[in-house]
């Protein structure tokens, strides 16, 4: 059980001891030793198509964060997410502190950087996992903010914020719960 | 890993921690191509490793402040991605296959040890592509990534002979599909 991590080099000092001493007197170990690292060696050199899935994430970093609020917003949600998004906002609703959302398509993904979030939405602001659902009220609540759209699979939500977004993004960017609170401007779309 | 470079890591995510964009990148950099190729053998579908790729990059983002270096850095990413592969794979419950395997390699007949080469790795990926996901992840990380099994329980968050136990029945299926390829090969 131990070959695999002999040929990686990668056993604590007394299972090498012991799995060299094992080794000089076990044919078979050694046959199975040798052609692991010739798999070992065919494995690593299995080419990878790599280039294909470079992320624009961290590339655009630099442009701002915007750009990251971007990414998350057109994240692909499958439909269990939507369907969530969808009881999210009817519960919020019933508290009379978001506006309808609307209703998840009858597809098996939605592409949340739709024409209608973008018109409506002004910042993005991601809780962390563990926020509730009180907490999340009360940190939109506190700055009169409305969620337009989401969660996204990331857990982002897209708010519109009338009174000044600056002072209402720092204040949400003070609550504990809130890992990410951004401006989403029209012009920075991708 | 050496320990200079461990001791960088730490530097690193200690400035990730502090929303560090250019130590964000840096670090991105370093791993990029280890996740990527670790992702792309536990999920074998590119638009999938994007999506996780961007999670998990997402994820360290947002919770470097939160690495207390209990484990090495490589640890922590890798376990992270593993746990997002896994919810991927689940949210798109659809078999995974790796679609584009014959596209990536040559087929065309060449000289005669190219031919033996690209039809023994043709041989090796359609066998790893009929391991399961959390097998494939430990074969990638004991033989590309070269981790010890203990740290691959600990990205896996599995028990150390569950490690050892996936990669006895991994060897078994390759050994069966590639039997009499390898020259050493028992």
């Amino acid at each position: 059980m131990l070959l695999p991590w002999r040929v990686n080099d990668t056993l604590e000092p007394g299972e090498a001891t012991w799995f060299e001493a094992h080794l000089a007197q076990c044919a078979e170990c050694r046959a199975d030793l040798a052609a692991n690292l010739a798999l070992r060696e065919r494995y690593a050199q299995l080419p990878v198509e790599m280039e294909a899935v470079r992320s624009p994430l961290v590339d655009q970093l630099a442009d701002g964060p915007s750009v990251v609020s971007w990414k998350l917003l057109r994240r692909r949600v499958t439909l269990g997410w939507a369907l969530a998004a969808q009881a999210a906002v009817a519960a919020a609703a019933a508290v009379a502190l978001f506006v309808a959302m609307p209703s998840a398509p009858e597809r098996d993904y939605n592409l949340l950087g739709s024409e209608a979030a973008e018109e409506a939405g002004n910042a993005i602001v991601l809780f962390a996992p563990e926020t509730t659902e009180r907490e999340l009220r009360a940190a939109l609540n506190a700055v009169r903010a409305r969620v337009v759209d989401g969660p996204t699979a990331s857990g982002a939500y897209v708010v519109r914020v009338s009174d000044n977004r600056a002072a209402a993004l720092d204040r949400l960017r003070a609550v504990p719960q809130v890992v990410l609170a951004e401006p989403i401007d029209a012009g920075g779309a991708p | 890993m050496a320990q200079s470079d461990n001791q960088a890591d730490l530097r690193l995510i200690a400035l990730v921690g502090q929303r560090d964009r250019d130590a964000f990148r840096e670090l991105y950099g370093k791993y990029q191509t280890r996740l990527t190729r670790f992702l792309f053998n536990v999920v074998r579908q590119p638009q999938i490793v994007e999506e996780v790729l961007d999670d998990t990059m997402m994820v360290v983002w947002e919770r470097a402040s939160s690495f207390k270096g209990e484990s090495k850095l490589s640890t922590w990413m890798f376990a992270i991605a593993y746990r997002k592969a896994v919810k991927a794979l689940r949210r798109y419950d659809e078999p995974v296959e790796d679609h584009d395997r014959d596209g990536r390699i040559s087929t065309a007949a060449g000289p005669e040890e190219e031919y033996e080469l690209s039809r023994l790795r043709r041989l090796l990926k359609t066998a790893m592509a009929e391991l399961s996901p959390d097998h494939r992840a430990v074969v990638d990380l004991t033989y590309f990534h070269e981790l010890g099994y203990r740290e691959i329980a600990e990205i896996l968050n599995c028990p150390v002979d569950t490690v050892k136990t996936r990669m006895f029945y991994a060897r078994r299926h390759l050994r069966r599909c590639l039997e009499g390829e390898l020259p050493d090969w028992i």
